[in-house]
């Protein structure tokens, strides 16, 4: 029984990922945990210049999920890559730098440095986050933007590259099909609807930003059908993200096309959800007599 | 991290009513129990549901050592404190703990502490240890009226303890740092939990008569454990996470508190 796969030029001892923002830079579930037995852990949102983020509040529950509206705090890559990489290299697990940006220039210099950084095997390019004001989003809404991204990357970066879709597109085969054709390695489906509450006793909404992102159990059937969608019209593997709470979300998640997963919001809840998630794979694989898991990857029957 | 954290299902010893809107729920506390400061919380697991589902984030509100008890002092808000009023002796809750940067124990000085409604489920565990360690305490509690307050007894073997209501039909009329301030005498510390209002007031107050003051601040949380950054607290050094920064805070170093 194998649960290894490929991404890009990796490879992965299995598809059991953390997704970025939701698993910190893995020190935080230490003691819960151990990161090295997952196929990969993704960092923290990180961009050139250190960011403060949104005012509070930042989150509000809603139905099977949440929504959050961080704005991609954190100290920037210099300080990722000399306060926290030390720390966490002893993991002997992937380390995928999720990086964003306000512009092209700011995800080149990023993506730039992190390539010759030898620890950093893989990044994963936010082009979605709904909470920022400039940069995120726009470049995974918008074709044009997206490639000429892309192209300017690819070209600096010369590792692993995944893009983390937007779900918040109409068509997202395309914006898939956009990723494959400028030479990225692996897509992301997807980052955070963007979604909204409000107080009804005060009036205002429950977020300081006023729109968040929704993320947990709430969206796992339309992130099922956009993974179903991309596997349709790209070969590039698919990373699928999306309320994943149990085992079985997981394998839902493969046969729709996945090659791999990103465990969430469900960290929250359960610290050990990543891998409690990777033994409910091994145990689906074994009672099954399946031999590998590529060996299930995309094949719902129609 | 530097904290040991457990995650383990603690038994249900009693769940007590306290008043209409507040109940004492004790648990059993762990062998493997990692030492806890006052001010630190824990994450509870409360069956999601469709209005609910995260963990809550609760305040340790006292251990006694003596019956191996951990308590919590819980406000009904929503489904999951409505779930947590309904566990019944031998439920077991899964909890992880302890969580987060508690008040700061000095040994013989003289410390004012100060809660408004459920603001008191720190203060007790609190005003605990600082007496073990040769503190005097004065206590002020305030609370909207008679019907509200509560836990004075447990609060009065440690100190001067007064009480306030909103519309003064127990113990002094009035907010509760106004009455604070009338008493107010040479304190080296100030420790306080309660509404945002209450402790912007009491920011003002440390500043204005030069007393050290932490409090313990509320905010939402999803993960508790620092990872998701969404219980941020303006500082004068940044964002702060009020889970593993916090939840108490120095008031030097706070800007202003969110509502």
């Amino acid at each position: 029984m194998s649960t290894k796969i490929d991404i890009g030029k990796l490879t992965l001892k299995n598809p059991v990922l953390t997704a970025s923002g939701t698993f910190g830079y893995g020190q935080e579930f230490e003691s819960f945990i151990d990161p090295s037995l997952l196929g990969g852990i993704i960092m923290k949102g990180t961009t050139w210049e250190p960011r403060e983020g949104n005012p509070a509040p930042r989150m509000a529950e809603t139905s099977a999920g949440m929504l959050n509206a961080v704005g991609l705090q954190n100290k920037g890559v210099h300080h990722f890559i000399d306060k926290i990489l030390p720390a966490i290299t002893k993991y002997d697990t992937k380390i995928i730098v999720n990086v964003a940006g306000n512009d092209v220039a700011d995800y080149v210099k990023t993506a730039s440095l992190l390539n010759d950084i030898e620890r950093v095997d893989a990044i994963e390019l936010n082009v979605s986050c709904p909470n920022v004001k400039k940069g995120g989003i726009q470049f995974g809404t918008n074709e044009n933007l997206l490639k000429e991204l892309l192209s300017a990357v690819r070209h600096v970066y010369y590792k692993t590259l995944i893009v983390k879709l937007s779900p918040n597109v109409t068509k997202i085969e395309d914006f898939a099909k956009i990723s494959e054709s400028e030479g990225a390695d692996a897509i992301t489906v997807a980052n955070t609807f963007l979604g909204m509450a409000i107080d009804i006793n005060t009036y205002k909404p429950k977020l300081s930003n006023i729109t968040g992102g929704l993320s947990g159990p709430a969206i796992k059937p339309i992130i099922m059908r956009m993974v179903y969608q991309c596997y349709q019209v790209v070969k590039i593997p698919i990373i699928a993200s999306g309320g994943i709470m149990h085992w079985q979300d997981a394998i839902e998640y493969f046969l729709a096309g996945a090659t791999a997963i990103q465990v969430g919001t469900a960290n929250f809840i359960n610290p050990s959800a990543s891998i409690e998630i990777l033994q409910g794979i091994n145990d689906y694989l074994d009672n099954n007599n399946i031999e590998s898991i590529k060996n299930i990857i995309g094949k719902v029957k129609i | 991290m530097n904290n040991k954290i457990i995650r383990t299902k603690l038994k249900v010893v009693n769940n007590e009513q306290i008043n209409s809107s507040h109940f004492r729920l004790y648990l059993t506390m762990p062998d493997d129990c990692p030492p806890i400061t006052p001010g630190q919380f824990a994450e509870i697991y409360v069956p999601p549901t469709l209005n609910s589902f995260l963990r809550i984030p609760l305040s340790i509100h006292f251990i006694s050592d003596k019956k191996n008890e951990i308590q919590f002092l819980i406000q009904l808000k929503g489904e999951g404190t409505k779930y947590l009023k309904t566990l019944k002796k031998n439920d077991f809750v899964d909890i992880i703990m302890p969580l987060g940067k508690g008040f700061s124990i000095p040994r013989q000085r003289k410390l004012a502490l100060i809660a408004g409604g459920c603001g008191v489920a720190p203060l007790l565990f609190l005003s605990d240890k600082l007496y073990e360690h040769g503190n005097e305490l004065e206590i002020y509690l305030g609370f909207r009226n008679h019907n509200q307050v509560m836990l004075i007894n447990e609060f009065k073997k440690y100190g001067k303890l007064v009480i306030a209501t909103d519309d003064g039909s127990m113990g002094e009329k009035g907010v509760i740092t106004q009455v604070f301030e009338r008493h107010l005498d040479d304190f080296d510390f100030i420790y306080a939990c309660g509404p945002t209002s209450m402790l912007q007031s009491l920011m003002y107050l440390s500043e204005k008569y030069n007393i050290k003051c932490e409090i313990s601040l509320e905010t939402l949380m999803a993960c508790g454990l620092g990872a998701c950054l969404c219980c941020a607290v303006p500082t004068k050094k940044g964002n702060m996470r009020a889970c593993v920064d916090g939840p108490v805070f120095d008031t030097k170093d706070l800007i202003e508190l969110n509502e």
